[in-house]
């Protein structure tokens, strides 16, 4: 469902889509109908290509009423059928939701146009935080997005990291029923300033950092997150103050959506 | 990369920069769809899931 809310997407920058499972055609077409799928579902009853792939379900026995089934991922193809990324998880593993795939495996860049910003300042330094998606969903990450604006000549720290200097630290406090998964911090560049010995590691510019949150429950919300973002602006000569400050995302669950019955 | 680690060891098929097995089968309009055919030139996202009944 959350693949054909993100369809044009995909078609935009050229990336086809395929599904397969050992449903009949007739399940697929009422599936289809219900929930207005516009991609492939390919039907592989008796499992043939389940079993080609060499992913069949072998934990089930051979009588058991779901004996068939593959064990459930995807793979990233290249235009010539080469796997260029593939993504298998366990039962209860949190998944990637579709932008993060596009961007992540393909390298396209979504847009979180319509999603409100939690702003804050301070000298020469702009914070933003965003919900990198539409909505928070069970058991499915997408990211939390934080922005820093620098002025020209101002950088912040990252790691590894001087004694005594202060890195610059992102963390969401995720409130019951989310879960957060450590920050991935963007590239640093090496910077060395006049007189000191050490090489720091340094952001400049516009950088992004991502938190990934999922939600553990299937219905609440909206939820709040609370970012707390701690950092030191220097230029090549003095540093200010070190800040902190904490910005709220508020962020919708998506409710979970159930498989529409076959007739 | 979005290979995700596993508590247990279960098979993911295809290794990377493996060419996957081409097939032919039925789409959910009646239609047919043959892999590589379709690819067509484009990178794709194939998925194999358990049933559209749960």
């Amino acid at each position: 469902m959350e693949l054909q809310q993100h369809l044009a997407e995909f078609e935009r920058a050229g990336i086809s889509v395929f599904a397969v499972s050992y449903d009949t055609v007739e399940e697929l077409a009422a599936f289809s109908r219900a929930y207005g799928i516009t991609y492939p579902l390919l039907s592989d009853r008796g499992s043939e290509v389940i079993r080609r792939y060499g992913i069949l379900n072998t934990t089930l026995a051979e009588d058991h009423q779901n004996y068939g089934i593959p064990f459930p991922g995807s793979y990233v193809l290249g235009p010539d059928g080469r796997v260029q990324e593939k993504s298998f998880f366990q039962q209860y593993q949190v998944r990637p939701s579709a932008q993060s795939v596009l961007r992540d495996a393909f390298g396209v860049d979504f847009e979180v146009r319509d999603n409100p910003r939690a702003e804050a300042e301070s000298t020469g330094v702009r914070v933003s935080a965003v919900l990198g998606a539409d909505a928070l969903a069970f058991m499915r990450r997408v990211p939390i997005l934080v922005r820093f604006d620098l002025d020209a000549g101002l950088h912040l720290y990252g790691e590894p990291i001087p004694e005594g200097y202060i890195p610059t630290a992102v963390e969401v406090a995720a409130p019951e029923g989310i879960e957060a998964a450590p920050t991935l911090p963007p590239p640093t560049h090496p910077f060395r300033m006049e007189g000191l010995e050490e090489t720091f590691h340094v952001f400049e510019g516009r950088v992004e950092f991502e938190v990934p949150v999922w939600a553990t429950v299937r219905e609440g919300g909206p939820f709040v997150l609370e970012v707390t973002v701690r950092f030191q602006a220097c230029d090549d000569r003095q540093c200010f103050l070190p800040q902190t400050r904490t910005l709220r995302v508020e962020a919708p669950l998506e409710p979970l959506v159930k498989a529409a019955p076959v007739e | 990369m979005l290979n995700e680690p596993n508590g247990v060891d279960f098979p993911t098929g295809p290794d990377l920069g493996q060419v996957v097995p081409d097939f032919t089968l039925p789409d959910q309009h009646g239609g047919s769809v043959s892999l590589m055919e379709a690819l067509g030139g484009q990178r794709a996202l194939l998925l194999f899931f358990r049933s559209v009944r749960w």
